[in-house]
């Protein structure tokens, strides 16, 4: 009989293992072998945080013309891994050189998120929002209907929940001021909604 | 009343119902057929398998039923292995993903949970190199895709 491998767990008991790892064990597990990158990969994207705007650029990449090794290789990873991500938590906690570009990234990435937090919208500058009809928080999710939990200090991501969400959201966490109004609205657009918290009010 | 169980391998093994009910499967079968002498057949579970699944289950045949703590927390700990489990699992790696299996098959959830903290922890903190010796996997990349995944992945980092 051969021997029982990790690789032979069926997916659901690799996912149990996968709940005790670290993102930086998930990391290291993809590059253990083929058979182990498959899982180890999506479950690394699956979920992913940005927290702290990734820094300005530190050394050259190896692509020619490229200036900016860090930013190129987000780029390249997002284009190729973006479609994976289920849960994206946007929480930035310094200014990126270019949130425009990270977010018209993930937009033009992110197709399958069930999970957004999209905190610390102030660091990203008006005009981002303003210059277009339609923002880039606004298009992500648009283009990602299947969100059933958002967390959010954002007017403009809650007005596109409202258009794009309505019928399936379950959870709404409003960070953000609102009045009796503005509240009784929300609850009228989300029949399906479970759970609401708020944590500021008027 | 003893319960006899039937292996894969046709091995019958003898037990108190206590301790064949910490499996939800043969505790439902039970429920089901009845009270019987038929031993119940479990083709999915080896007799060495089994016999280590016995073990676990007549040393925790007075343990509470398990709440479940469903956490919103989707990281959990796995250092908090109590030290018999520990020292239960200290088999080899084959029998570990066995147990596992059949921990699973047999819906025994605490058992299944000790074996997925046990494989976590072999990895944890590990280079790539340390776990392919640990479960000696052969390493099939190429040095461009090695490369390659790890600048991909470097963003996806905690941070």
């Amino acid at each position: 009989m051969e021997m029982a491998r990790f690789v032979d767990l069926p997916p659901e008991l690799q996912g149990m293992v996968a709940t005790y790892l670290s993102r930086r064990d998930l990391r290291t597990g993809a590059l253990v072998s083929k058979a182990w990158h498959t899982f180890f990969n999506a479950t690394l994207w699956s979920t992913f945080e940005i927290i702290q705007l990734p820094p300005p650029p530190h050394s050259p990449c190896s692509t020619i013309g490229c200036t900016d090794h860090r930013r190129c290789a987000r780029e390249h990873a997002l284009r190729r891994h973006g479609h994976m991500i289920r849960r994206l938590s946007i929480v930035p906690t310094c200014m990126d050189a270019q949130p425009h570009e990270l977010m018209s990234l993930l937009v033009a990435s992110c197709r399958s998120l069930t999970s957004l937090t999209f905190l610390n919208s102030h660091w990203f500058p008006e005009d981002s929002f303003s210059s277009s009809s339609s923002s880039s928080i606004k298009t992500l999710v648009q283009v990602n209907p299947a969100i059933q939990t958002l967390v959010t200090d954002s007017c403009e991501c809650l007005q596109q929940a409202v258009v794009t969400l309505a019928s399936h959201l379950l959870a709404l966490k409003v960070q953000t001021f609102m009045s009796i109004g503005d509240i009784a609205r929300v609850m009228a657009s989300f029949p399906r909604l479970q759970e609401l918290s708020l944590d500021y009010l008027t | 009343m003893p319960i006899t169980l039937l292996s894969l391998d046709d091995v019958q093994f003898k037990v108190d119902k206590e301790v064949a009910e910490r499996s939800i499967l043969i505790k439902n079968m039970i429920e089901d057929v009845g009270e019987s002498d038929a031993p119940i057949p479990l083709p999915n579970v080896s007799s060495s398998v089994l016999k280590k699944v016995i073990e676990y289950c007549e040393h925790h045949r007075n343990d509470p039923v398990q709440t479940q703590d469903e956490t919103d927390d989707p990281r959990k700990r796995s250092n908090d292995i109590e030290e018999w489990d520990m020292k239960f699992m200290m088999v080899d790696q084959e029998m570990l993903f066995e147990i596992i299996l059949a921990a699973n098959y047999l819906d025994i959830k605490p058992l299944l949970d000790v074996g997925c903290k046990t494989v976590a922890n072999i990895i944890k903190g590990k280079t790539p190199e340390e776990i392919r010796k640990v479960f000696n996997i052969v390493n099939d990349f190429t040095p461009e895709e090695e490369a390659q995944i790890k600048k991909e992945n470097e963003w996806a980092e905690d941070r």
